[in-house]
């Protein structure tokens, strides 16, 4: 089964199944990462050590890789180095326990693309994976569309049905954050987290988001964009595509 | 006071009041013995003198006051005077004042007539004895309590010298990396044991310490897998299809719960990573802009909230971590919208000397004093951790800046010293 969704971005060529690597040894994380990707209609494998994960990069070649700092029998940041030295263009993205600003520089500097902390919500590591897949193999291109939406995230704009949509920085966070996990409930801690960061924890009864969100659905609407993002009762929202 | 005023202090009041009594009593002893002297040679000189007189009977009116110290008063009848000693005063006619005297009374029946006798001594030497001796003594005491003085300090110094090093090395001592205290062996056994029993204390304290903190770091790093597969697996659930109501419901509180345990476990985890000195580079650090910077962030939350931002921004740099800077200010703006009303007041001025940020809401109803404590918080912000306010104090506390919170004007106020 191959579901439509990996691709947001536009695929000029054949439809490619994206294949993920997760580099994690706790069995029920990874079943959890492997369980909510596979809906993304990537292919996901698993490796739940330092060896099984050199092994696997030497063997095959990934568009993006989820690598665990610490592993039972090695380090991470070694297999990332690793996967440099192979030179094969795969994404890389950090998932590790200690948030340490040591590891983080470290795990940029020798080449990975993103770092997550532990505990992080899927939605957010889906739209990193996405994030990161795409920069890695569309460089250049900056469009992503979907049905009568387009926006260039470069230069942050955004089309409905080739009308320009004024959008403010955070609404426009927002809109890529819904295309990036579609047909998914995300929750409002995890949107605000996403938009706001640090400042996050502040927002009380997360209201706010309310507003923002409501603000954006109501900007679409008025270019004559479908009604996409759907309240979920007392948990956040979901993007509906079809 | 320091011991060695208390111990001076004491030896001087000591020595004072005893050399007081003393003085008094040996005034008092050197008075009666000269007086005893005195009395005996005026109570003989009487009788030599009843005797003479009957012997000669060369006695008549005329006669009766010959001599200056003696007096005959020739008494009417068998009239009785009972011998007696007492001090008194006579003038002198040279002198022109009153000299004092000791005066003895007694009767004699001298050619069978009855006389009463008065013989008078002058004391004025005796006197003068007395005062000479009294000034001599005041001499030696004063001579004493400075010598005693100068001797306690030098005892003091001498002796006191191993606990005032015990005492620094303790002040000096790092209850962080446990270097510091070296005591030195005292010859002194009371010091010695006080040593043994010191380096014994802190060594189980430092022991205790380390293994908290171990636990603590460990307890929150091994916490994180967990809550992070917690979360991944509501989250899957959340996305499944056909959910109840009442279903999500429960997920959703699943979530929550997961979320608080999540965000305090991070906490935890930053509050032992800046107890354990993991945030080591400091560069000079802009506050005024990064509070420009960290306000933007926080516009459309203080916008969506109407709360009235006003600030008074002057240009200060300190030296401290940039990561831990962004903290303090982070939170303690955070803190003042959390617990700020709708449409309320936010101040915030920097100068030189001190960051206060101000907030118009209730006033706190924990006590300022335990305000920055962990866990700390008020029944009405569900929503907080109580952890927020524990962060400023620790960033504030290595960076040897104090902050403090007070409620004046109807306005909660904090304040951090940042003065260096």
């Amino acid at each position: 089964m191959i579901v439509d969704s990996g691709n947001f971005f536009t695929f000029k060529q054949k439809k490619i199944r994206m294949k993920v690597l997760i580099i994690e040894d706790e069995k029920a994380l990874s079943d959890s990462i492997v369980e909510y990707l596979k809906v993304e209609g990537y292919r996901c494998e698993v490796a739940h050590d330092y060896q099984t994960a050199v092994e696997k990069i030497n063997l095959y070649k990934y568009d993006c890789a989820l690598v665990d700092i610490n592993l039972p029998d090695g380090s991470g940041l070694d297999v990332i180095r690793e996967l440099k030295s192979l030179k094969v263009s795969c994404g890389i993205i950090i998932i590790s326990a200690r948030n340490s600003i040591d590891d983080r520089i470290d795990g940029l500097e020798i080449g990975a693309d993103d770092y997550l902390t532990k505990p992080f919500n899927l939605s957010e590591l889906n739209a990193r994976i996405k994030s990161v897949i795409r920069r890695i193999n569309f460089s250049g291109s900056n469009i992503i569309e979907f049905n009568e939406l387009k926006i260039d995230t470069a230069s942050l704009e955004v089309w409905v049905s080739g009308q320009l949509l004024e959008l403010t920085k955070k609404e426009l966070d927002l809109l890529l954050y819904f295309l990036s996990n579609k047909n998914r409930v995300l929750t409002k801690e995890s949107l605000g987290e996403h938009v706001w960061g640090d400042y996050a924890d502040t927002l009380d009864s997360f209201d706010f988001i309310y507003t923002h969100i409501k603000n954006l659905r109501k900007k679409l609407l008025k270019k004559g964009s479908a009604d996409y993002i759907q309240n979920v009762y007392g948990v956040g929202y979901k993007f509906v595509s079809e | 006071m320091r011991l060695l005023n208390k111990t001076s202090l004491i030896i001087i009041t000591v020595s004072l009041f005893i050399y007081f009594l003393g003085g008094v009593g040996f005034f008092h002893f050197i008075r009666t013995m000269i007086n005893n002297q005195i009395d005996t040679e005026l109570s003989a000189y009487a009788k030599n003198l009843a005797h003479e007189l009957a012997e000669f009977r060369a006695i008549d009116n005329a006669m009766l006051i010959t001599e200056k110290n003696v007096q005959l008063i020739k008494l009417e009848g068998n009239e009785h005077v009972v011998p007696s000693f007492k001090d008194t005063v006579l003038f002198d006619k040279f002198e022109k004042q009153y000299l004092p005297y000791r005066m003895y009374q007694t009767h004699a029946f001298i050619n069978n007539s009855n006389y009463k006798i008065s013989i008078f001594r002058s004391t004025l030497s005796s006197e003068n004895l007395i005062q000479r001796i009294i000034a001599f003594l005041s001499v030696m005491l004063m001579l004493l309590i400075v010598c005693l003085f100068f001797l306690n300090r030098y005892l003091f110094k001498r002796i006191w010298d191993d606990f005032f090093n015990t005492i620094d090395r303790i002040n000096s001592f790092n209850w962080q990396t446990g270097d510091g205290l070296n005591l030195q062996d005292s010859e002194i056994e009371e010091f010695q044991t006080l040593n043994n029993s010191i380096t014994r204390m802190t060594k189980k304290i430092r022991s205790d310490f380390v293994s908290l903190k171990e636990f603590t770091e460990n307890a929150s790093h091994e916490l994180q897998t967990p809550l992070a597969i917690m979360r991944s697996k509501i989250e899957l659930l959340l996305q499944s299809d056909n959910i109840k109501k009442e279903q999500l419901e429960i997920f959703k509180s699943l979530y929550d719960s997961v979320n608080r345990l999540a965000s305090m476990n991070k906490v935890l985890v930053l509050l032992t990573k800046i107890e354990n000195n993991q945030f080591p580079e400091k560069l000079q650090v802009n506050l005024q802009e990064r509070i420009e910077f960290h306000l933007e962030n926080f516009e459309e939350l203080i916008n969506s909230r109407q709360i009235q931002l006003s600030k008074e921004l002057s240009a200060v740099n300190r030296m401290m971590n940039a990561e831990l800077a962004d903290m303090l200010l982070i939170n303690l703006i955070k803190n003042a919208i959390r617990h700020n009303v709708d449409g309320g007041e936010l101040r915030i001025t920097l100068t030189e000397e001190h960051l206060q940020i101000s907030n118009s809401g209730p006033k706190s109803e924990v006590a300022a004093d335990k305000i920055f404590q962990r866990f700390t918080k008020t029944s009405t912000s569900k929503e907080s951790i109580g952890l927020g306010l524990a962060i400023v104090k620790k960033i504030c506390d290595i960076n040897q800046m104090l902050v403090n919170y007070d409620f004046k004007d109807d306005m909660n106020v904090m304040t951090v010293k940042i003065l260096q």
